[in-house]
């Protein structure tokens, strides 16, 4: 067992982890932050992304241990408790949720692109959630949701 | 799928680093983005009884250029600053534009420089899960007697497959390696064994740490061409990097490829700075990439006799626009 | 009908409620739910394709710290199915494929149970096995269920006895000879399909809890919580009230995946051994790969007589079906593609075969689309094999022979309705400019329609449950994986009940309180449950007005509900909120329940082999514009447009975005997606190597939706997500061959087949 701090959603966590311990495990088992989700658990679907100091990850492909002192922002912390982000307020009016198991994992990869680049084109859009696989959408109403929040 | 258990190791610097690694006589995976590890190790593919982190490392993410040494890369830079670095997009765009062909935006930002001219080389009889390999006697390279892709041949031909390689390779790229005895300076094909079970030439205590590319002159000019059957995710089924390097008296015209061995492969030729390269030089190199390419039936897309016939296309392709480039 | 009638919420796009909890990650799903003292199930699988288990040692792995049981398939004298029983919770005496669960351990914890399964010991004897379904449909073949004809299937399961054929599908209309014979032109081709897999991004799972008494509680991803009752009380001989199927509150993706008994069979079997402790069993993607189910690969064997000016007179299918090891949903697959074999078209001589067929691979049952991608992929290109032989224009090659309402269906014998097949065509037909627009050089387009029938004639139960407060919940066993059925059910019961939308809630299945329904699955909710929720809204409807006449002392007749009020008519100064008229009637409080029960009641059609009716038909039409690069066979999809009938669509978004998703599936078969197998080895269980569809990989897509109104369905509407992948496979191939002149057969469409397709015919540029 390792102690760690996990700064996750602008709070700080003391947890006992196992150094084999991924940071989708940590998150989902011991923080309870059940958004976050294991479709593959091996790096390739995309529905676990979460953003590590500004920038999107899988979690299911990192270890908990290498997190101490990073900034974790997981789906639920996208909008402070009761609220939306603009980008799940355009989720939900573009129709771009079906199933959601993707869901939570392409917004995360949508708030950090807009963070870096505030307008992108579509085809940036696309290369940003093409990590992140989803099977009943056909990924246009996704992008559509993408670009109406990107400054013109 | 859980992780198998292994110790942990933050070394706080290169020397305690190459040490530990050294002390653990091979029992030792160093992890530096993580995403070429932690799928084989979730898969039970290999069991290392130590990981040992560069990320605790200081310095070795840096990215310099000087117009004397050159772009340095730490081997820790992201495949996500690589791409997104200003100077690298003056000096050497193609290295951005690979950078931004390998997986996905998620594995750039994870995956560093280093990594990925480490990553370990692909087949499709190894890469899954050991408790799955169902029927299948044990590979070479899951530490078994033989090769379903070549069967009989004792050895082990698992293909390397890392964009970046071809890139560094035709713009003359060195790599430091660092071990408790001090470091070297190597071209970067001597990274690569040519065998499919190790792709790399490192021993156990030494670590990659920076790759050292020659100062842009004017005219240079490179290209990286990838097929592939989806346009992410996906690694390189043929990848084709070209690139002009003009020196003061000569120009070096290499091709290199990725995706259709156990090693990359690099083709040049040399021809006086004032020469025209025509297409003799390109019909050359195409043939020599051609009747040296062995693409296998061990990954996932396309026909290995496709591959194949992709090759001197792809060559004469990503030649042409190096050539473009270059302002000739 | 009621397409000028004005609706409140029917015809709208309302939001969807779903998606607030999703987009917040508060959308619980069956791996976010913990029961207390839950275990951690899982199985050990099997290492050969088709073996004898001669021996299986568990007591290293028992003695694992952490370790609660192992159970093995001797334990359990069980075996489960839909149509024809034949699969066991874990393999008995031997093992049919590569992936089929052995044994299964339930531990403290996931890490546990993982490491336990190394320690399990089994010895196996090889046994030859088969993998192609036509050598496994010869007479002579290895058995693969040597006990087949013991098995107690349905009715219209007509297995051959001695082979490994377990359904053989047989019909004839009219005289398939005498038609050849008068034919100009006989066509023949055989088409072949790979495996799929549905690629839900949420894997199976399972929790179950058994107590002494043997009653079962069981929450699940499943599709279909009464069917998965009945099958679980059927395998375990106990009486299904005994069983209890609660399913989570959202399930992520299911395209037919999820309707058998997967990791349902799994958790059931540990906690049949283990009582009165939860016990979760979930799928990893690789046991979704190899372990769980797939499209069935086919080979079609189609020829065709045709008239010299294009009159099809006579056409016989052969098909032959890999079902895999056990029979799953095969026999209805093979049906459903027995009634559609010769495609949507009138043809007086058709004669269809169809061998459903045990091969030692992964089973095969329900995918999107249920026989139709296959069926559809030979017809259509054949159809264009036709036309461009006759030099006729594959368009109206088809509108010549489609139905139309009147026709009699071939294989069904009804008249049939509302059948908007044609619009779909014409629709494409106008969007890509078929007459007129000049295409470039290498570039090409295609077209192509489907059919096929929905699940027909099974039941659909709602109540309708109208609050003291004036909200309302809908009690329905129709689960919500993703198509949006909960919105649209909603809509329809704030339609017809008069109340706004946000004031209607859907209820979790839960077959202790949920009434009954036949399953999510065929497109049949909008149009079976649609029709429940209605009857049962336009139940609690009239008892809230009756309720509201007495208080209101009004003739009930004059009396109306809009926006949750009642309103007289003739006197609006007379108006009475919901909640007021139940406080008032009941006392302080009160509910009034509304019943509603849908069956379809269909005409009698012409005796044939398929003696059931089809209450409707999904109908779509695809056109696709490509360019093909002549040096490398890649084929870059300019356009596709789509046209689906959805009867009228309650929802028009969901339907767009049913039509969309549908694109990226039939796109993955068409050109991305296919299983490497090795002798009954999945080489590629993974999202790296089987490749679906990304972001960066869609077309432009023009979808079209078509509203051919039903006379039984609410509103008009039918069902329309079951098929929106169909029609796209032999579009594409079409669109090549009109781009290149090359006829792909084999599916999936990769640019190595096109490259060595036009080097064949000595149009490829090589090296």
């Amino acid at each position: 067992m390792e102690r760690i701090t996990l700064n996750v959603n602008g709070q700080s966590h003391q947890l006992n982890i196992k150094v084999n311990e991924t940071l989708l495990d940590v998150l989902r088992e011991q923080l309870g932050l059940f958004g976050t989700k294991k479709g593959c658990d091996s790096g390739a679907c995309g529905a676990c992304t979460v953003i590590i100091d500004g920038e999107p990850a899988l979690s299911c492909m990192i270890l908990a241990v290498r997190c101490q002192g990073r900034e974790i922002l997981t789906i639920e912390g996208l909008a402070p408790e009761g609220e939306l982000h603009p980008l799940q307020e355009s989720a939900i009016e573009h129709g771009a949720v079906q199933c959601g198991f993707c869901t939570p994992g392409w917004l995360m990869s949508a708030k950090a692109l807009l963070d870096e680049n505030p307008a992108p084109s579509r085809r940036e859009v696309q290369a940003a959630i093409a990590g992140n696989l989803c099977r009943c959408t056909g990924y246009k109403q996704i992008e559509d949701a993408i670009l109406a929040v990107a400054k013109k | 799928m859980r992780l198998p258990e292994f110790s942990y190791v933050a070394p706080r610097s290169l020397a305690e680093a190459c040490t530990t690694l050294e002390e653990m006589d091979g029992k030792a995976a160093v992890i530096a983005g993580g995403t070429d590890l932690l799928q084989p190790l979730k898969e039970k593919l290999k069991r290392p009884h130590y990981l040992v982190d560069l990320r605790s490392i200081p310095g070795l993410d840096e990215i310099s250029y000087d117009p004397k040494e050159g772009l340095t890369l730490g081997a820790m830079v992201s495949l996500r600053h690589l791409a997104a670095s200003r100077v690298v997009k003056q000096t050497y765009p193609v290295l951005a534009q690979a950078a931004l062909e390998v997986a996905t935006a998620q594995i750039q930002a994870m995956g560093t420089v280093g990594g990925n001219l480490c990553q370990d080389s692909l087949c499709l009889y190894y890469n899954r899960s050991a408790a799955s390999k169902k029927g299948l006697e044990l590979c070479l390279k899951a530490g078994g007697d033989v090769c379903h892709t070549v069967k009989g041949s004792g050895k082990c031909w698992a293909t390397f497959c890392s964009d970046l390689a071809p890139v560094f390779l035709v713009l003359g790229a060195r790599i430091k390696i660092v071990d408790k005895d001090g470091e070297r300076v190597s071209p970067l094909a001597e990274l690569y064994s040519g065998h499919g079970r190790r792709p790399l030439t490192l021993k156990p205590g030494q670590v990659l740490t920076q790759i050292m590319v020659p100062p842009v002159t004017g005219s240079d000019g490179a290209v990286y061409l990838k097929l592939r059957l989806r346009q992410s995710i996906d690694y390189p089924a043929l990848g084709v990097a070209a690139g002009i390097r003009v020196k003061e008296e000569t120009q070096k015209i290499a091709v290199a490829l990725t995706g259709v061995e156990k090693k990359p492969l690099l083709f040049e030729k040399e021809l006086a700075r004032d020469q025209t390269i025509g297409e003799d030089v390109i019909r050359v190199l195409a043939e020599q990439a051609y009747a040296q390419a062995h693409p296998l039936n061990n990954l996932r897309d396309f026909t290995p006799k496709y591959r194949k016939e992709m090759v001197p296309i792809y060559v004469r392709s990503a030649l042409q626009q190096a050539l473009h480039w270059g302002g000739q | 009908m009621n397409s000028n009638q004005s609706f409140i919420t029917v015809g709208k796009s309302p939001l969807r409620a779903d998606a607030r909890d999703k987009v917040r990650g508060k959308g619980i799903y069956i791996d976010d739910m913990r029961l207390p003292g839950m275990l951690y199930g899982k199985v050990l699988r099997s290492q050969y394709a088709h073996a004898r288990i001669l021996m299986i040692d568990t007591s290293e792995a028992e003695r694992l710290p952490g370790i609660i049981g192992i159970v093995t398939g001797e334990e359990l004298p069980f075996i489960h199915g839909e149509s024809f029983p034949d699969e066991p919770l874990l393999a008995r005496g031997k093992v049919r494929y590569m992936g089929e669960g052995v044994a299964a351990v339930a531990a403290v914890d996931e890490e546990t149970a993982e490491k336990a399964l190394g320690l399990i010991k089994v010895e196996y004897e090889e046994l030859p096995a088969l993998f192609d379904p036509v050598a496994a449909a010869a007479p002579g073949a290895v058995r693969i269920h040597e006990e087949m004809e013991s098995y107690k299937g349905k009715p219209l399961v007509r297995p051959v006895k001695g082979t490994n054929i377990l359904n053989h599908v047989q019909f004839e209309r009219g005289d398939v000879n005498q038609g050849f014979a008068q034919a100009d032109h006989i066509f023949e081709d055989t088409f072949t399909t790979p495996a799929q897999q549905h690629c839900s991004i949420e894997p199976h799972g399972s929790i179950c809890l058994i107590d002494k008494d043997d009653n079962i509680s069981l929450w699940t991803n499943n599709d279909s919580p009464y069917r998965c009752r009945i099958e679980i009380a059927d395998a375990l001989h106990i009486p299904m009230t005994k069983v209890r199927i609660i399913s989570a509150p959202y399930t992520g993706g299911n395209f037919g995946g999820k309707g058998g008994l997967k990791a349902e069979a799994c958790a059931i079997a540990l906690a049949w051994k283990i009582r009165n402790v939860p016990i979760k069993v979930l799928y990893t993607r690789e046991e979704e790969f190899c372990s769980s189910i797939i499209r069935h690969p086919s080979v079609i064997k189609i020829k065709t007589g045709v008239k010299n000016g294009g009159t099809i007179l006579a056409r016989e299918v052969t098909t032959y079906w890999a079902t895999g090891a056990y029979a799953e949903k095969g026999p209805t697959v093979s049906r459903f593609g027995g009634i559609s074999s010769a495609g949507p078209y009138n043809i007086p001589n058709v004669k269809i075969n169809g061998y459903l067929v045990y091969t030692n691979t992964p089973v095969a049952g329900a995918m999107r689309g249920y026989s139709g991608p296959q069926t559809s992929w030979a017809y259509e290109s054949q159809m264009d094999i036709i036309a461009a032989k006759l030099g006729l224009d594959p368009l109206e090659l088809r509108l010549r022979h489609v139905y139309q309402d009147g026709d009699i269906h071939t294989a069904t014998g009804q008249i049939i309705h509302a059948e908007g097949l044609k619009k779909c065509l014409e629709e494409v037909a106008v969007r890509m400019e078929w007459q007129g627009k000049t295409l470039g050089p290498n570039q090409g387009r295609g077209i192509a329609c489907m059919e096929r029938a929905v699940k027909t004639p099974f039941g659909s139960a709602a109540f309708v449950k109208v609050n003291e407060d004036g909200t309302v919940d809908i009690l329905s066993s129709t689960t919500e994986v993703g198509q949006g059925s909960e919105t649209i059910l909603r809509q329809i019961v704030a339609e017809e009940l008069g109340v706004p939308l946000n004031a209607v809630r859907k209820a979790t299945p839960d077959t202790a309180y949920t009434p009954y329904d036949a399953s999510t699955t065929s497109s049949r909710s909008t149009f079976h449950m649609g029709n429940a929720v209605k009857i049962a809204a336009a139940d609690a409807r009239q008892q809230i007005l009756q309720l509201a006449g007495k208080l209101l002392s009004t003739d009930p007749v004059n009396l109306t509900l809009a926006d949750g009020k009642v309103l007289d008519k003739e006197n609006p100064v007379k108006v009475m909120p919901i909640a007021a008229v139940l406080g008032q009637s009941y006392g302080s409080s009160g509910t009034v329940l509304g019943r509603g029960y849908y069956f379809p009641e269909m005409p009698e059609g012409q005796e044939t082999y398929f003696s059931s009716q089809v209450v409707f038909w999904l109908l779509g039409a695809h056109g696709i514009e490509v360019e093909v690069n002549r040096r490398t066979g890649e084929v870059k999809i300019l356009k596709v447009y789509a046209a689906h009938d959805a009867g009228k669509a309650i929802h028009p978004d969901n339907v767009k975005g049913q039509i969309l998703g549908g694109i990226s599936m039939g796109l993955g078969y068409a050109a991305y997606e296919n299983y490497e197998f090795k002798e009954g080895n999945v080489l590629n269980p993974s999202f790296l190597s089987y490749k679906l569809p990304t972001a960066v990989d869609m077309p432009g897509v023009v979808p079209v939706i078509v509203e051919q109104e039903h006379q039984d369905g609410p509103y008009g509407a039918k069902g329309v997500g079951e098929t929106t992948n169909v029609p796209l496979p032999p579009a594409l191939a079409n669109a090549i061959y009109n781009a290149v002149g090359i006829r792909i057969k084999s599916l999936p469409i990769t640019p190595d087949k096109v490259l060595a397709a036009m080097q064949e015919r000595g149009e490829g540029e090589s090296q």
